[in-house]
């Protein structure tokens, strides 16, 4: 269960989040933008890494002000960028996560799972530099997952993952949301989104312009309307003139 | 379409100078810190070589035989530095496969990447080798058009280690994985920085010096007699100014011709060898950690600090920089005790005191050095510490502990060779490691301090993630706090008040430590994580 009210951020006078109010509860939901609509700030709001200028977030009625720790221990993140320690290897990555939050003896067999899961059992003993950006992805994901968070946020994450990965990571979302897991993902991938989610928000300029149900959403702005149609129509309009200026010119 | 590729190489070379001010200011302060380098091997080597040029009968041929010499040893590390570099560059730089899809001939590309490489080695030999040249120039009395020889030969000089690294390079290849071979050869690099630099502190140029009262006549006679074994591209170098400065122009001639054709055939044979490999298979598989990760094993409240502790030391240990600068500052602190306390170690409470202080100041610089690159070493990755469940004060207990992990062994080492040298009792020995280790917690204490305030939370550019404000000032900030500790101490044997001293002494470590912590946690929680 994760509640967001009044969040706000803003650096050197631009307002990257306006006072969003969000309540998310045993779903699947996703949160999408244009780039630099506020997606990854809300997130970092969320998860700690930043501190928002007004506004409070509770993850399992923890207030993240208030009780930090308690609170981290919530949630699994996954990054858009996975920015791993190097110079470790996946297996010593997950087993430093495993540490820090305390779940190494459960975490051990999970960790062997998921690596099995995502093709990376052959892999775990190299060093991370090493890696390709998708195979560091699935590493930052594994790492999301392996300590059986109650929250996940998910920044893009099946950005960069082979479609056989993406599959099998939207199966897990899927199944985790049965057990009773909050994911909170930003994507933009719109058919991931369609085909996933169980509500959407839609973001642009750091407000808040549309939230429910795809079907329900569908009704409110136009019926026969693509997520992408709608996700246009609510953020923004399309160059048709300018590409077709550049057809001509090639 | 040579030119066109070298274009992009000059402008890589100084892309630093380019864009935001803040980066453009940080190249330039690292410019003249390198810039102090041929400066403070002239100060040191041309009145010397201005001494040596009136040995009788052997003068100016000392000279030329100290620095072809130690040209020798200039080789040596422009082929070291080169070689991780041509590793790098002929096989792993990401633009490697762009340029293999341009209509551009191999050969073309493997020309530039060879003068790419030689020019990441300018620098080297501007600052190590260059000055010694000049200085020699300076000590034979060369015209002025000596100096332009100078600058030709030089030129062509530094492209033969390019080409030697090049050759070793692709041998290795055929035979091993390119990656592997590449941390191996860095890692070769440091050990040889260390080892030498160490080396370097224990030679007594002063043997060599008729001004000094620690000249030996036999110590010239054998440096005269010994050679090395040449003929090699830094006789033909040093061979070719000096035939200059005599006039001699057939023997200039016939040394830049080897140097020439030397440059000239080990480029075209890498290009060559290179195009060639292209065709054949070349291994690039990493290499791989054998061992599972290993349960820490203890109570739950440590575990979190316990692991992250233990991915600093790995981060640490396969970090070729922060490997070599922890091998360089704890070879300094062994070296220190044969260094100076042959000349202060007078007898007495004091004198004894003296004897261990230019460790005490080695101490603090290295631990605050080492604990300034804690937050730095974690680059992009410090998210996953931040967002998880624990406290910035294990965060930053960590780095200090990490500090202190690195250097203790090699402060006591150093204060047991110094108790040994200086006839220190066992007690007054152990007194002495006690207060080394308490100098150690300062240092890299203060350093978490400086860290935290100095570093630049830049995610665009974590390599330079210490500004250079960090870099410069920890070391007076670390000398003062030491100042008023060694004060202390100081105070209590003027007085006859050890004990009272060193309890006043601990007391004002632990305040250090408090402080220090507690200021350093008040600014980490306002950093915002952008």
């Amino acid at each position: 269960m994760i509640k967001i009210s009044g969040l706000t951020k803003s650096f050197d006078n631009v307002v990257a989040v306006d006072h969003l109010d969000l309540e998310v509860g045993d779903e699947l939901f996703i949160f999408l933008g244009p780039n630099g609509a506020g997606k990854t700030t809300t997130l970092k709001m969320m998860t700690g890494l930043l501190t928002p200028d007004e506004g409070t977030v509770q993850l399992n009625g923890i207030s993240m002000r208030d009780e930090p720790l308690a609170a981290k221990r919530q949630f699994g993140y996954a990054p858009e960028q996975p920015n791993l320690y190097e110079k470790l290897t996946p297996n010593e990555f997950i087993q430093f996560i495993l540490d820090i939050y305390g779940a190494p003896d459960q975490g051990k067999a999970r960790a062997r799972q998921l690596f099995d899961i995502f093709e990376l059992s052959e892999r775990q003993h190299d060093l991370i530099e090493d890696l390709s950006g998708g195979m560091k992805k699935k590493v930052s994901l594994i790492a999301a997952l392996v300590h059986q968070p109650k929250i996940l946020f998910l920044d893009e994450p099946t950005a960069a993952l082979d479609p056989k990965a993406a599959r099998h990571l939207k199966d897990i979302l899927r199944g985790l949301v049965r057990k009773g897991v909050t994911v909170f993902m930003t994507t933009h991938i719109l058919e991931v989104a369609e085909t996933m989610c169980d509500r959407i928000a839609i973001i642009n300029k750091g407000k808040l312009c549309a939230i429910g149900a795809l079907d329900r959403l569908r009704v409110q702005y136009g019926s026969g309307l693509s997520l992408e149609d709608l996700f246009l129509k609510l953020t923004g309009e399309i160059y048709s003139s300018k590409i077709d200026e550049f057809l001509q010119d090639a | 379409m040579l030119p066109l590729l070298l274009k992009n190489v000059f402008r890589t070379l100084f892309a630093n100078f380019r864009g935001k001010l803040v980066k453009k200011k940080r190249a330039l302060l690292t410019l003249l810190g390198l810039a102090f380098f041929p400066f403070l091997i002239m100060s040191q080597t041309v009145d010397l070589f201005s001494v040596w040029m009136h040995i009788p009968t052997m003068g100016a041929t000392f000279v030329v035989r100290f620095v072809a010499t130690s040209f020798f040893a200039v080789l040596v590390l422009l082929c070291l530095t080169s070689l991780p570099s041509v590793m790098h560059h002929f096989f792993l730089a990401p633009d490697l496969s762009l340029l293999r899809a341009l209509p551009i001939n191999k050969r073309t590309i493997f020309l530039a990447k060879f003068v790419q490489v030689t020019l990441g080695t300018v620098g080297m030999y501007v600052a190590v080798g260059l000055p010694l040249l000049v200085s020699m120039c300076l000590a034979l009395g060369a015209a002025p058009s000596i100096f332009a020889i100078m600058l030709i030969a030089s030129l062509l000089f530094i492209f033969i280690p390019t080409g030697l690294s090049a050759i070793v390079a692709f041998a290795l290849a055929r035979l091993f994985s390119v990656v592997k071979m590449r941390r191996l050869a860095t890692l070769i690099l440091g050990l040889f920085i260390v080892v030498t630099w160490a080396g370097l502190q224990l030679v007594r140029l002063s043997r060599l010096n008729p001004a000094s009262p620690d000249f030996q006549p036999q110590a010239v006679r054998d440096f005269a007699a010994w050679s090395a074994p040449g003929p090699l591209p830094s006789d033909w170098l040093v061979n070719s100014l000096y035939a200059a400065t005599l006039a001699q122009w057939q023997t200039v001639g016939l040394n830049l011709a080897a140097l020439l054709l030397s440059a000239a055939a080990l480029a075209c044979l890498a290009i060559v060898w290179r195009v060639r490999l292209d065709h054949k298979d070349i291994r690039m598989d990493a290499g791989r950690i054998s061992k599972t990760a290993r349960d820490i094993g203890t109570r739950s409240f440590l575990r979190p600090a316990l692991a992250m502790l233990r991915k600093d030391m790995q981060v640490t240990r396969r970090d070729s920089r922060l490997l070599h600068s922890s091998l360089l500052l704890g070879a300094m602190l062994l070296v220190s005790p044969f260094v100076t306390s042959a000349d202060v170690g007078n007898p007495g409470t004091v004198g004894l005191f003296m004897s261990y202080m230019p460790l005490t100041i080695l101490t603090l610089i290295a631990s605050s050095t080492l604990a300034r690159q804690g937050l730095p070493l974690e680059r992009l990755s410090l998210q996953y510490v931040l967002q998880a469940p624990v406290s910035l004060t294990s965060v930053l207990m960590t780095k200090i502990v990490r500090a202190l992990l690195l250097i203790a062994p090699f402060t006591i080492v150093a204060c047991l060779i110094t108790a040994y040298k200086t006839g220190t009792a066992v007690p007054g020995a152990a007194l002495a490691i006690a207060e080394h280790l308490s100098f150690v917690l300062c240092g890299a204490v203060t350093g978490s301090v400086v860290a935290v305030f100095t570093t630049n939370y830049a995610w665009s550019d974590p390599r330079y993630m210490t500004n250079a404000l960090g870099a410069y000032s920890s070391t007076f900030i670390v000398l003062a706090v030491g100042a008023i500790g060694m004060s202390i101490i100081m105070a209590g044997e003027l007085l006859g008040q050890q004990m009272v001293a060193f309890l006043l002494f601990f007391i004002y470590v632990f305040l250090v430590f408090w402080i220090g912590l507690r200021v350093s946690l008040a600014r980490f929680r306002k950093l915002q994580w952008t």
